[in-house]
C-alpha cells in the first residue's frame, strides 16, 4: 500500500481551493478524520486552507441553552470563512448543521438572524452577509465529477471490492431539511455512491439517519449504550462486516459503545435499557463488533495514502483484521 | 400525574421563545412515533407540545424530556406542521433554569455548563478539562474509567489545551448572550428573570445551564463516557 499520494487531473469542479472548519473534534478525539480528510483530499487534487484563528461552533451545549450563542458562534466563524472568498467545507456533521442553520438565518434575512449579526458585528467588528457556500465534504465527493474522480484514483490501487459496508449518516448532517439537507433526508445516497465508486458494496438497512445519542455519551451512557446497540446490531443482520460514517460523534459512539451493547444484549436479551458497564469486547458473546470508519479513512485506504495504518491504531474495535481478509492491508 | 394548573401566557412565551408553531399541533403522534429517546422520556413528544398549550409549566419545567432529547430533529424532519420539538425543549430548559427548578437531568445540565465553560475560556472545547469539570459538577467520578484511558493511550485525548487568539471575541458574545437571550424569552422564565435568566450562558458560566446533546460531545464526550480522569 502506501503509494505517496498522488496529484490527479480531475474534473474543474473538484479541483479547487477550500477553506477547511475542521471544529474541536477534528483536532482532538477525531484526529484519524483529520487527517484522513486532508489526505484524500491530496489526492484528488482539493486545497484545504483552515480556517485562521477558528472557534468552537457551540454544539449542542449552546442549542441546550442559548438561542443566541447557537448562532452567534457559528456567525463569528462564518465571518471570518467569508473574508477568505472561497466555499467552507466542514466535516464535523454537527458543525456542519450548525454553520447550516446560521447561514439559512442570515442568508434567508431572518429577523433574529439579522439581530445576531448585528450582536456579532459589535462584538467582533464583522458581519456576515450569507454569501458563503457552506459543504459537507460527501457533496462535492457524491457529484458526477467526485465519483468519477474517486474512481479513477481508486483504479490501479487498492479498489474495497468484495468489502460489505453499511453507510451510517447520523441524524444530524441533513436536518433540518430546509436548512441543512443537501440530500433526501430520510433516504441519504451520497456516501452509498462514493463508498460503491471507491468499490465496495453497500448493504441495505433502516438506520441510516437514526440519532446515536451524541453527548449524552458522556452522562447517561446507557442510553447510548442501547441507541448504538440498536444501530450496530442492525447494520450486523444486514450483513455488514464494517460500518462507515461522517461524524466524529457518530463514530465514537459507534466504536465505543459496540461493544458494551453486545455485552448488554446478549445478559439482557431485551432494553432493560439501565446498564453499567458491561463486559469487554466481544467477551464470548455470539456476535463479534463490527469495525467503525470514517469514509475518509477508507477512501484513503482505496486510494493509496499513507498514513492508513496510524489512523487505524486509534480505533478501539480493531478494523484490522477485517481489512486484511479482504487483502486491503 | 398532579392536575394541570394552567398558567397564563405560558403557551405564548414558549412558543416565542422556540420560534415554533406549537399551536398548530394535531396530536398525530408522528414525532414520538420516531423519537429515539422516547424510551428516557416521562413526557413523550407530542404530550410536550399538548401540554404546551394547555399551559402546564409546573410540569413541565420539572420534566426529565426537555434534558435527554437529543436534538436529532427527527420530530422536526416529520412534522406535519413543521414544528420542531428540540427548540420546544430547548426553551423549556431556559425557563427550568431561570426559575432554579432542580433540572430534569442534573448530569446533562452539569454537561453543557462544563462544556460552554471550555469555549469560553478558550473559544474551543478541551475535552479533558472539560470532563474535569463535567465530574465535579456531577460528582461522578468512577464511571467509563477503563474507557477513558484506553482513550487517553490511543491518543484520543489532548494533554494540553488549545486558546484561540480573538478570545476577546467569543467572551463578548458570550457577555451579550445572556441579555439577548433574556430579551427573547423574557416570559417563558415565568417568575425569574435576571440573574442565572434565560439563556443561563452569562455570569461565569458557573452553575446549571440546560441541556442535551447532539455534537456536543464530539469533542468530549466523543466517547469518554464519565471517566477517563481519575
Ligand atoms: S460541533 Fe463539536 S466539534 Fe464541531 S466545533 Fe462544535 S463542538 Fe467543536
Ligand atoms: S448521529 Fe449521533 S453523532 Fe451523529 S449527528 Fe446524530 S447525534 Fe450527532
Ligand atoms: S408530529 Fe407535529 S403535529 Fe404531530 S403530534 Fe407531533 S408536534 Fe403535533
Ligand atoms: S429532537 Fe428530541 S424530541 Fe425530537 S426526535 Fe430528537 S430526541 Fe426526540
Amino acid at each position: 500500500m502506501a503509494t505517496p499520494a498522488t496529484q490527479m487531473t480531475t474534473a474543474a469542479t473538484l479541483t479547487r481551493d477550500y477553506t477547511y472548519y475542521p471544529g474541536c473534534s477534528l483536532h482532538s478525539t477525531a484526529s484519524e478524520f483529520d487527517e484522513s480528510f486532508r489526505a484524500v483530499a491530496a489526492a484528488l487534487g482539493l486545497s484545504l486552507h483552515e480556517l485562521d484563528d477558528w472557534s468552537c461552533c457551540g454544539a449542542t451545549s449552546a442549542h441546550a441553552t442559548s438561542n443566541f450563542l447557537a448562532t452567534a458562534l457559528p456567525l463569528r466563524n462564518l465571518s471570518l470563512a467569508e473574508r477568505a472568498g472561497r466555499d467552507l467545507i466542514v466535516p464535523c456533521a454537527a458543525c456542519y448543521s450548525a454553520f447550516r442553520q446560521a447561514h439559512h438565518e442570515v442568508a434567508t434575512d431572518q429577523a433574529e438572524g439579522r439581530r445576531i449579526n448585528d450582536e456579532v458585528q459589535a462584538a467582533t467588528g464583522r458581519r456576515y452577509e450569507g454569501k458563503l457556500r457552506v459543504l459537507h465534504p460527501l457533496e462535492p465527493l457524491s457529484a458526477p465529477e467526485g465519483l468519477k474522480a474517486v474512481a479513477a484514483g481508486v483504479a490501479g490501487k487498492k479498489p474495497l471490492t468484495g468489502l460489505k459496508v453499511a453507510t451510517y449518516y447520523g441524524c444530524l448532517l441533513q436536518r433540518p431539511p430546509g436548512a441543512v439537507a443537501f440530500e433526501d433526508p430520510e433516504q441519504p445516497k451520497s456516501m452509498d455512491r462514493i463508498m460503491e465508486a471507491a468499490g465496495a458494496t453497500v448493504v441495505r438497512w433502516s438506520y441510516k439517519t437514526e440519532c446515536c445519542g451524541a453527548s449524552l455519551t458522556l452522562t447517561r451512557p446507557e442510553y447510548v449504550v442501547q441507541l448504538t446497540g440498536t444501530i450496530t446490531g442492525a447494520a450486523r443482520r444486514a450483513g455488514a462486516q464494517a460500518i462507515v460514517t461522517a461524524c466524529p460523534m457518530c463514530q465514537a459512539n459507534l466504536d465505543t459503545r459496540q461493544p458494551q451493547g453486545i455485552g448488554a444484549a446478549a445478559t439482557a436479551a431485551g432494553n432493560g435499557g439501565v446498564t453499567g458497564v458491561t463486559g469487554a469486547a466481544g467477551g464470548g458473546s455470539a456476535e463479534a463488533p463490527v469495525p467503525i470508519f470514517y469514509f475518509t479513512e477508507l477512501l484513503g485506504l482505496a486510494l493509496g495514502t499513507r498514513g492508513v495504518r496510524s489512523w487505524l491504531k486509534r480505533h478501539i474495535t480493531d478494523p484490522v483484521p477485517v481489512l486484511a481478509a479482504h487483502g486491503l492491508l | 400525574m398532579t392536575a394541570i394548573v394552567p398558567v397564563p401566557f405560558f403557551a405564548i412565551s414558549i412558543e416565542e421563545r422556540s420560534g415554533q408553531p406549537i399551536r398548530r399541533c394535531y396530536q398525530c403522534m408522528k414525532c414520538s412515533g420516531g423519537c429515539p429517546m422516547a424510551f428516557a422520556m416521562d413526557i413523550l413528544p407530542h404530550q410536550v407540545v399538548r401540554l404546551v398549550q394547555l399551559g402546564a409549566r409546573a410540569r413541565l419545567i420539572a420534566a426529565r424530556t426537555p434534558w435527554v432529547c437529543t436534538g436529532c430533529k427527527t420530530c422536526q424532519a416529520r412534522c406535519p406542521n413543521g414544528i420542531d420539538i428540540s427548540k420546544v425543549n430547548d426553551a423549556l430548559k431556559a425557563a427550568a433554569t431561570a426559575a432554579r427548578v432542580t433540572p430534569g437531568d442534573r448530569y446533562v445540565a452539569a454537561f453543557h455548563s462544563s462544556f460552554l465553560s471550555s469555549v469560553r475560556g478558550l473559544g474551543r472545547s478541551y475535552e479533558l478539562g472539560m470532563i474535569g469539570l463535567y465530574k465535579m459538577r456531577s460528582g461522578t467520578y468512577t464511571a467509563d474509567l477503563a474507557l477513558g484511558l484506553a482513550m487517553l493511550r490511543k491518543g484520543k485525548l489532548k494533554l494540553l489545551p488549545k486558546r484561540i487568539h480573538h478570545l476577546r471575541e467569543v467572551d463578548r458574545l458570550f457577555r451579550r448572550a445572556a441579555g439577548a437571550d433574556d430579551a427573547r424569552g423574557a416570559g417563558a422564565a415565568g417568575g425569574g428573570r435576571g440573574g442565572a435568566a434565560a439563556g443561563g450562558t452569562g455570569g461565569d458560566a458557573d452553575g446549571d445551564m440546560g441541556g442535551a446533546g447532539s455534537c456536543g460531545a464530539g469533542d468530549g464526550g466523543g466517547a469518554m463516557g464519565e471517566g477517563g480522569l481519575d
